[in-house]
């Protein structure tokens, strides 16, 4: 087995580090940033598998924005979106750009990991993982 | 069951039309086109589940340039890669580049059968999954619909 690794974006300190620390838990390499800047200089250093994403990030660059980049520098990397009862419609807009799914914030962590193993499945269900 | 549109591009032209006689014959929709130029207008007229396309199409824009901008134009459309033994690198590359699959040449109708059923099924799972966030999201303001109607 190929081993995969998360790329979890938040602006949400807390919330970031609860996540990590869930997802190490897991034996899952992930690495977590806190906008979607950096987001994208790790994109440049590294390859992800899964990216959670929060649309709402106030200040720097917007998730959409940062959605459609991840999508042009690694295309294969699922996105899951974190999004606020009031930027569904956002994150319906950045499944119609590819991404994988959302989830509601308050985030139970059991749905965003669920999600993650989701979107997992899906990239090792591929017809030819060795690419 | 959903109707499944699929588009073939390839610069062979006998290849294209034997395969589109064969997926109508199996009642899947088909068009062909022979060059990844009409290939993007195309889809930009009309909605695709999956584009199947050959990474070598000498003369034009080549498979992955084109699957690159499909990709733009539609991020969900599925694409299935046709490739020669010599070009497999080529296809993992536009695996890499977000195509679903590939297909060696030449490609028996079976196998293409399995991959494009495949395809269409992660297609209509994503499909799926924003219609339901549409509705989820709907429900929640009932009255935001009936609002929005009488702005019309």
């Amino acid at each position: 087995m190929h081993t995969f690794s998360v790329l979890v974006v938040d602006d949400e300190k807390d919330f970031l580090e609860t996540v990590v620390k869930r997802l190490e838990q897991r034996k899952i390499n992930v690495t977590g940033v806190g906008s979607g800047e950096d987001a994208l200089e790790q994109l440049k250093k590294k390859e992800f598998s899964v990216i959670i994403l929060d649309v709402k990030m106030p200040g720097g660059m917007d998730g959409i924005e940062a959605l459609r980049i991840i999508k042009k520098m690694q295309p294969r990397a699922e996105v899951i979106l974190l999004t606020g009862h009031a930027s569904v419609e956002t994150s319906i807009e950045g499944m119609k750009l590819g991404a994988f799914d959302y989830v509601l914030k308050p985030v139970k962590l059991e749905d965003l990991l669920a999600r993650v193993s989701a979107a997992l499945k899906r990239k090792g269900g591929d017809q030819n993982p060795q690419a | 069951m959903d109707s499944f549109m699929v588009l073939i591009v390839d610069d062979e032209k006998d290849f294209v039309e034997t395969t589109v006689n064969r997926l109508i014959k199996r009642n899947i929709e088909a068009v062909g086109v022979t060059s990844g130029e009409e290939a993007l207008e195309l889809v930009k007229k009309r909605l695709f589940d999956v584009v199947v396309m050959d990474i070598k199409m000498p003369g034009g824009m080549d498979g992955i340039e084109t699957l690159r901008e499909l990709k733009k134009i539609r991020p969900l459309v599925e694409v299935l890669l046709l490739t020669g033994h010599a070009s497999v690198e080529t296809s993992i590359e536009g695996m890499k580049l977000g195509a679903f699959d590939y297909l060696l040449k030449p490609v028996s109708m079976e196998e293409l059968m399995v991959k494009l059923g495949h395809a269409f099924e992660k297609k209509s799972e994503h499909d799926q999954k924003i219609r339901k966030a549409k509705i989820k999201d709907l429900m929640r303001f009932p009255g935001r619909v009936i609002t929005q109607d009488k702005d019309l």
